[in-house]
Order: structure tokens, then C-alpha cells, then sequence
């Protein structure tokens, strides 16, 4: 008998219909992957689950009883538990005072002891791997940490069913062994898991079912085995998603490249790196939390204030010391928090585009609306950014949408290198490859990009030529076509040798092919 | 490990969180300035001087005990000064007209709570922010003062009243001091051991967290803007029994004080952090510098000035501490 069941919910906000009418069953026990692009409802069909959002229209059924879940009060009471994405926390608060706010949610003079209730959270958390006091401060978890607490929180609860909501969006690499792990001791203890997510390769890898939603409904629903990753991606997004297609670098012994970089070190953070890139490639950074990719990114951009080595960009000797003088040398930046680093959230597309090249949209320094607005026209219709005008706030986008638009604001400047750090981040199969044929059409006309990800498959598809890093180092350096997602693991690990020679060795073979 | 060994260990860690904890600087400061007073003003260390600050400050400081609460949640109450007026105000027309002096304090305390719950309603329900919100009741609350008044003051106090602010307990000991430390004691029972007090962190520290997680944080924001009615009104009706008369224009400006208090004992604006014992210490420096201003013969036109250059050195201090953690 299915534990949880959803019957034709419907669910429409001012403006758009997210739920079209979704049905499909959870069976106890199983690990059920809800997948499905950015703006398919994933989101919404969670809430409504969780009580945090009313439906309106369509059934609930909890072991085949209908059933009104009308606050994350009532979700819980049947057993029902969430870990939202951005899984909200009280840093404030200590790991064990967070893990048991559900279960003190009823507003109350009653006295509160804590001795006892530590106790049983430790508890908790050894069981599930975690080897931290239950009085520390939340603030010094890592996110990894707190993800194990807020699964702690849900099981105190006793409860029979977990949603995850994209729960691995906010880890990182080598934090992902133990989360499957976390999901198996779930398992064992017979507690059903709803897995939210459009990481397909992390689907197959823990999912028993799976349910696949299009435009807020449901396409499919039944067991793993009965799809390929690659029907999953074709059913997500409603069309054949295409593999990239490399564009070939020019690379041949007297080409400039655009970027030459020597000896540069940022603070602590990255050590003596030495790279070049060249045009039509797309060179990727590979490295965990900490490796210094995102740092070097920085440094290159004039982000950073301790910067050592010498850069030269198409043969140019440069001094980068604010991103002012980054884009005067020809560079751009997508960093790798669109919401915080990338976008003005409550300005339109237009505007943030218009942002990289004011001067130019002006006259006599008065800014000239109606560029402003063509600019914006014209970049919505070049990256097909679905926005119903240029004045619309990137707010309102999807994440996909959104980070065409951060895109935007670099292409219009005309970058000779564009630096981008995890660029397909939290965005869908579609977005994805779109941005991917951006990056392919800018490289094609001669550019080069530089870019890291989160997902080690999509680093090695996109890019030319990989460069791993580890703690500040470069570890290797490897040619996409001849290499493993395994090898560059291990040499992101630190894993393979790590000093300074045996990097620049493969570095120097790799000359040697050219 | 032996028993005498972690006895020793959560002793240190005890001692190690008193010294890292935010207290820990506002209580140096108010040493450092208490010694730097005692050279200035010949008579500072006196226990008259010592009982006369600790009185003055009571009203002020219950009132921000109510403001501590607020801030907890991420809130603000601007009408807290207005409200110590009003119920001021109420309590003495009350008496005046024949009402026995404690129903009629106690009927002035629960209008005090009708204003917090307005504010707290307004808040929560229609998500007006607190600032704008209790900007508008400061003026609304006052001009109620003003209004059942007519501008004037109320006199003629029955003396049982007053004694509740001009009172010494065992001919020594104010009675409004006796009310603060209650009220401190209070509330510090009450966020330290209760549901609620947990709560009332829980929601500053992340509000969209504990809610999802079923905590009614409506309901405890609205509680803690009731909780600050009732103690701003207690703080107003002791202040009017101090004084002996009730005008409509007293405690003008107050709330600037008392939220000064509260940064400067260290509670966060940003909500989730605040203590009773840092808003009792924050209550006394600025207690101490209005007094030691005056007896140092520097005279009161510096309090304003003291009082704000205080309230940016506390708020970069957190900022700092901030940064560092």
C-alpha cells in the first residue's frame, strides 16, 4: 500500500498554474526520486505536502486516508518531515536546542530542562555519524553537519516519511559519500524518503522509484529500473536534450593565448599557479570546497587584495587590481551566488544587464532608457531568456532564467575570457544545455572560458582541458577526451602526489602533445 | 575521566563562557567607567548616590526588560515611552476618580498590554514593520495622554500610591528597585527555563526555520510586544508614583534610552541574541553617566551626546565581534 498518496492536486498562484492536476503514490519504504526541471512544480507539490502551502484543489491520502495537511503542524503530527533546500536553521541556537524546536512547538511557560534532551540527541546524531556535541553552537557546523542535524530533527520526531528537497544542492563533493550513506541508515530504519532533485546521476544512484514532472504535471511514475538517465532527461524537459558538442581550440605553437597566467598566488588561498588558455577553449577548473579554484577566479578578476604573479591576457602584460580594470582588460565574471554576487534581485532583466556597460548606454553621462531597453530586448531574444519584457524583475525568473541573464550582463561587454564559477548551478536540464550552447557560441567566435562546477560529468562534457586543484595547488592537468571522472577525483583528493613537481610534470606532458 | 576531573572542566568551560560572552564587555566598561566617575564626582561612591542611580534607573529599565524581548524577535517597540505616559496617565485619573490604587494599577498594566497587542497584531497579521508600526502608536498613545488630560497634569496622588516609587524598604532599599530586580528575575527565568524563552531565540534566530518547524512565531512575536506593553506600562506607573504627578509629556524621549540600553547590553538588532543580564548592565551605564555627568558638574547638556556616542561604540563592537566569529 503506498504511504503517501497525492490525487490530482492542483495549486495556482496570481498569474501561473504550478500544479496542473499531479498524482502519484509513495510506496513505504522506498526511496522515491521526484524529479523534474526548474519550475515543474517540485517545489510547490513539497509544500503542499508539508503544509506550508493550502492546495487548491485535488486529495491527500496517508496510508490510504484522505487527509487535510494544513500547517507543517498537522504535516508533522501524521509523520510527515521536510528538509527544504536552503534547509533554514537557527544559528544561534545549539545543534541540540535546533533538533528538538519541532517537537517544543506548542507556545508555552512550561519549564524547559536540557540535560536529558542532550542526551537523547546525542544519541541521535552517533547514529547517524555525526560526532558533535549536542550544546555546541549550530554557527560552527559545517552545511554538511547541519544537513545531518536537520535529519536528526525530522527522525526525533519519529517521523514515517522525509522529504528532501534538492538536499544535495548545498553539499559539497566529498561531502556526498556520506549523505548516500545518511540515506541508507534512513532506509535500514524503515523510514520512507521523497528525494527532490534534478541531479539525475545522484537519482540513480539511491532512487527505487521515481516520478517525473513537466509543467506542473506528472509524466511518469514507476520504478528506476524501468528508465534511463537519459529518458528521464528527455521526459523532464519534454524534447531530445542534445550531448554538447566541443568546439576544437586553436592551440598550435604560435597561437597567443588569451589568458597566460605565472606564478600566482592569492593570500593563503592559491599557491603558484601557472596556466594559460587559449582561444575557442573552454578550460575547467576542477577542485573541492577550498581548492582555490573559485579563489583564483577571484584573483584573476581583482576580487582579492593579496595577489601575487604576472598576467597577461592576448600577450598583454596586465595589472588587475579592482574588477574595473578585469573588464577593461577584456575579462567577465559569473560568479557562483547568482542571488548575492550575480543579480540585482528587484531590478529588471534589462538593467542588470545594462550594469558591465553603462558608459556606453549613456550620453554625456545621462542614461539613455530606451538603449537600456533595446539592450534588454536584444539579450532576451539572443539567450531566449523567458521574460515577458525587459522591465521585468529577475526575481519573478527561473533560476535557469536568472543566470542567463548574469550571462547577459558579460556577453554584452564582449569579454575576451570569461571566468565562471559553477555556472549551471541549481538551474534544469534545459537551462543547462543552453547555457552550455552560450558558452560553445562564445568560444566559437575565438573567446575562451574558464569554469568550475559542482558536477565533475558536466566539467568533463563541457570542457577542452581540465586542470585539477588541491589546496591552492595545481594537481594535474588533463585533456577531457582521455580522462575518468575516477582520475580526476583522485587528483582533487589529494590523493595522487601533490607536490609541486609531479603537477608540473603532467603539466609539462601535456605541453608536449601540442 | 574521574568526576572531579570534568567537575573541574565544566567549571573552566563555565568560566571560559562568562569571559567570552558578550556581558563580559559591557560589564568592564560600566567597572571602568563606575572607578573613572568615582575620581570625577566626590560623592559617586556614596549609598545614597549608588540607591539613587539604581532608582532612577528601574523605570527605564523594566521598560527595556520589554524592549529586550522585542529585540529578541528581530522587532522594535518606539512606543514603549509613550505607553509608560499613557498608563501613567490612566493609573493616576483612575485613583484620582476613586478607584483603589491596585486595581487601577492593574487595569493601567492591562492597557499597556491592549497597546502591545495592537502593535503585535499589526505586525504579525498584516506584516507592517515594527518600526513603522510602533512609529505611529508612539504618536497615537501620546496624544490619548494628552487628550483625556487636556494637556494637564493629574495631582493629588494618594499616598499609598506613591509609595510604591518614593518608598524605602527597611528605610534603605527603594521600592522601585525591588520591582526591577523582580521583573529581571522574571524574565530571566523565563527565557532561560521555559518553552517559550527557547522560542523566543529560536524565532529571532531564524523565523522561516522555526516555523516550518511548527513553532507559531506570530505568536510569539505577538507575545513578546504584549509582554513589552505590560512591562512599559509597569515601568510608567512606578515612575508617576515616584514623581507624585502625572503629566501627560512625561517620559518624552525615553525610548531612545531604553533601546540604547538594550544595544549596548548586547542584544542583537538583528534579533536572536539578548540577555537580561546584559540589558540590566547596558540599563546601569547609561543610569551611571546621566548621573555622573551631572555630579562630575559636566553638566546634563552631554547626556544626549554620551548616550549616542555609547550606543555606536557598543553597535561597532558587536559589529566586530561579529566579524571575527
Amino acid at each position: 500500500m503506498n504511504l503517501l498518496e497525492v490525487q490530482g492536486v492542483v495549486k495556482t498562484f496570481p498569474g501561473v498554474q504550478a500544479l496542473k492536476g499531479v498524482s502519484f503514490g509513495v510506496e513505504a519504504g522506498s526511496v522515491h526520486a521526484l524529479v523534474g526541471e526548474n519550475g515543474a512544480g517540485k517545489s510547490t507539490l513539497i509544500k503542499v505536502c508539508a503544509g506550508i502551502e493550502s492546495k487548491d484543489d485535488g486529495e491527500i491520502l496517508w496510508k490510504g486516508e484522505a487527509t487535510d495537511i494544513r500547517s507543517p503542524l498537522d504535516a508533522r503530527n501524521l509523520g510527515v518531515g521536510v528538509v527544504h533546500q536552503h534547509f533554514p536553521q537557527c544559528s544561534n541556537l545549539t545543534v541540540a536546542q535546533n533538533i528538538y524546536l519541532s517537537e517544543l512547538s506548542k507556545t508555552t511557560l512550561r519549564p524547559l530542562m536540557w540535560g536529558e534532551r542532550n542526551q537523547r540527541a546525542r544519541a541521535l546524531l552517533r547514529q547517524f555519524g555525526l560526532e558533535r556535541e549536542p550544546d555546541e553552537l549550530l554557527s560552527r557546523l559545517s552545511i554538511g553537519e547541519r544537513q545531518v542535524v536537520e535529519i536528526c530533527k525530522a527522525v526525533a520526531m519519529n517521523v514515517e516519511l522525509i522529504i528532501m528537497d534538492e538536499p544535495t544542492s548545498a553539499l559539497a563533493l566529498q561531502e556526498l559519500e556520506s549523505f548516500f550513506d545518511l540515506i541508507a541508515k534512513l532506509r535500514e530504519q524503515n523510514i520512507t524518503v521523497v528525494y527532490v532533485s534534478h541531479k539525475l546521476d545522484e537519482v540513480f544512484r539511491i532512487a527505487s522509484r521515481i516520478t517525473i514532472l513537466r509543467d506542473g504535471s506528472n509524466v511518469f511514475t514507476g520504478s528506476i529500473e524501468e528508465v534511463t538517465p537519459a529518458r528521464v532527461a528527455t521526459l523532464m524537459a519534454g524534447h531530445d536534450v542534445q550531448a554538447f558538442e566541443r568546439v576544437t581550440p586553436v592551440r598550435s605553437a604560435d597561437t597567443e593565448p588569451v589568458l597566460a597566467v605565472d606564478g600566482f598566488s592569492v593570500s593563503d588561498k592559491v599557491t603558484d599557479v601557472s596556466l594559460s588558455v587559449y582561444p575557442g577553449e573552454i578550460l575547467g577548473l576542477a577542485g573541492l570546497q577550498g581548492s582555490g579554484a573559485s579563489d583564483l577566479m577571484k584573483g584573476l578578476f581583482g576580487l582579492e587584495s593579496e595577489v601575487r604573479g604576472t598576467v597577461l591576457i592576448d600577450g598583454k602584460k596586465m595589472e588587475i587590481r579592482t574588477p574595473k580594470d578585469a573588464i577593461g582588460a577584456g575579462l567577465g565574471y559569473v560568479p557562483v551566488d547568482r542571488h548575492v554576487e550575480g543579480l540585482n534581485l528587484i531590478q529588471s532583466v534589462a538593467e542588470n544587464t545594462a550594469i558591465t556597460i553603462l558608459r556606453t548606454l549613456s550620453r554625456k553621462r545621462i542614461i539613455q532608457r530606451n538603449a537600456i531597453r533595446k539592450l534588454g530586448e536584444r539579450v532576451i531574444k539572443m539567450l531566449s531568456i523567458r521574460s515577458h519584457s525587459p522591465w521585468q524583475a529577475v526575481n519573478y525568473l527561473s533560476g535557469g532564467n536568472q543566470q542567463k541573464v548574469v550571462l547577459a550582463k558579460w556577453l554584452v561587454t564582449n569579454p575576451h575570457l570569461l571566468l565562471l564559477d559553477d555556472p549551471t548551478r541549481g538551474v534544469d536540464v534545459g537551462a543547462k544545455s543552453e547555457i552550455h550552447g552560450i558558452l560553445r557560441d562564445l568560444v566559437g567566435e575565438g573567446k575562451a572560458c574558464v569554469m568550475t562546477s559542482c558536477e565533475l560529468p558536466e566539467l568533463i562534457s563541457v570542457s577542452n582541458r581540465i586542470i585539477t586543484m588541491y589546496k591552492g595547488r595545481i594537481t594535474g592537468e588533463y585533456e577531457s577526451d582521455a580522462v575518468t571522472q575516477e582520475e580526476i577525483m583522485h587528483a582533487i583528493t589529494g590523493a595522487v602526489n601533490t607536490g609541486g613537481s609531479a603537477g608540473n610534470g603532467v603539466r609539462e606532458e601535456a605541453r608536449g602533445d601540442e | 575521566m574521574s568526576k572531579r576531573q570534568s567537575m573541574a572542566n565544566s567549571s573552566k568551560k563555565a568560566l571560559l563562557r562568562v569571559f567570552r560572552g558578550r556581558e563580559t564587555g559591557v560589564l568592564m566598561a560600566l567597572i571602568v567607567l563606575v572607578i573613572a566617575l568615582s575620581f570625577l564626582a566626590k560623592n559617586f561612591l556614596s549609598m545614597g548616590n549608588i540607591f539613587s542611580i539604581l532608582r532612577a534607573v528601574s523605570f527605564e529599565g523594566i521598560a527595556a526588560l520589554g524592549m529586550m524581548l522585542v529585540m529578541i524577535t528581530g522587532g522594535l517597540d518606539l512606543s514603549i515611552a509613550s505607553n509608560m505616559a499613557l498608563s501613567g496617565i490612566l493609573v493616576s485619573l483612575l485613583m484620582v476618580s476613586g478607584v483603589p490604587v491596585f486595581p487601577a494599577v492593574l487595569i493601567a498594566i492591562v492597557a499597556g498590554m491592549g497597546i502591545g497587542l495592537v502593535n503585535g497584531l499589526i505586525i504579525t497579521r498584516i506584516r507592517l514593520g515594527p518600526i513603522i508600526t510602533t512609529l505611529g502608536m508612539m504618536s497615537v498613545v501620546r496624544g490619548v495622554a494628552f487628550m483625556i488630560t487636556k494637556g494637564l497634569p493629574v495631582v493629588n496622588l494618594p499616598s499609598s500610591f506613591t509609595a510604591l516609587g518614593q518608598g524605602l524598604i527597611g528605610g534603605v532599599v527603594p521600592v522601585p528597585i525591588v520591582f526591577f530586580l523582580a521583573v529581571a528575575i522574571v524574565i530571566h527565568l523565563i527565557q532561560r527555563y521555559t518553552v517559550f524563552g527557547y522560542q523566543l531565540y529560536a524565532t529571532g534566530g531564524n523565523e522561516v526555520a522555526s516555523r516550518y518547524s511548527g513553532v507559531q512565531t506570530a505568536k510569539v512575536t505577538l507575545l513578546t510586544y504584549v509582554l513589552a506593553g505590560a512591562l512599559g506600562a509597569l515601568g510608567g506607573v512606578l515612575l508617576i508614583a515616584r514623581l507624585g504627578v502625572a503629566q501627560p509629556s512625561i517620559a518624552s524621549g525615553y525610548e531612545m534610552a531604553i533601546i540604547a540600553a538594550v544595544i549596548i547590553g548586547g542584544t542583537s538588532l538583528n534579533g536572536g541574541i539578548g540577555t537580561v543580564l546584559g540589558t540590566v548592565l547596558g540599563v546601569l551605564i547609561i543610569g551611571v553617566i546621566r548621573n555622573g555627568l551631572v555630579l562630575a558638574n559636566i553638566g546634563g547638556y552631554y547626556i544626549q551626546f554620551a548616550n549616542g556616542l555609547l550606543i555606536l561604540t557598543a553597535v561597532v563592537i558587536n559589529r566586530l565581534r561579529g566579524i571575527q566569529s
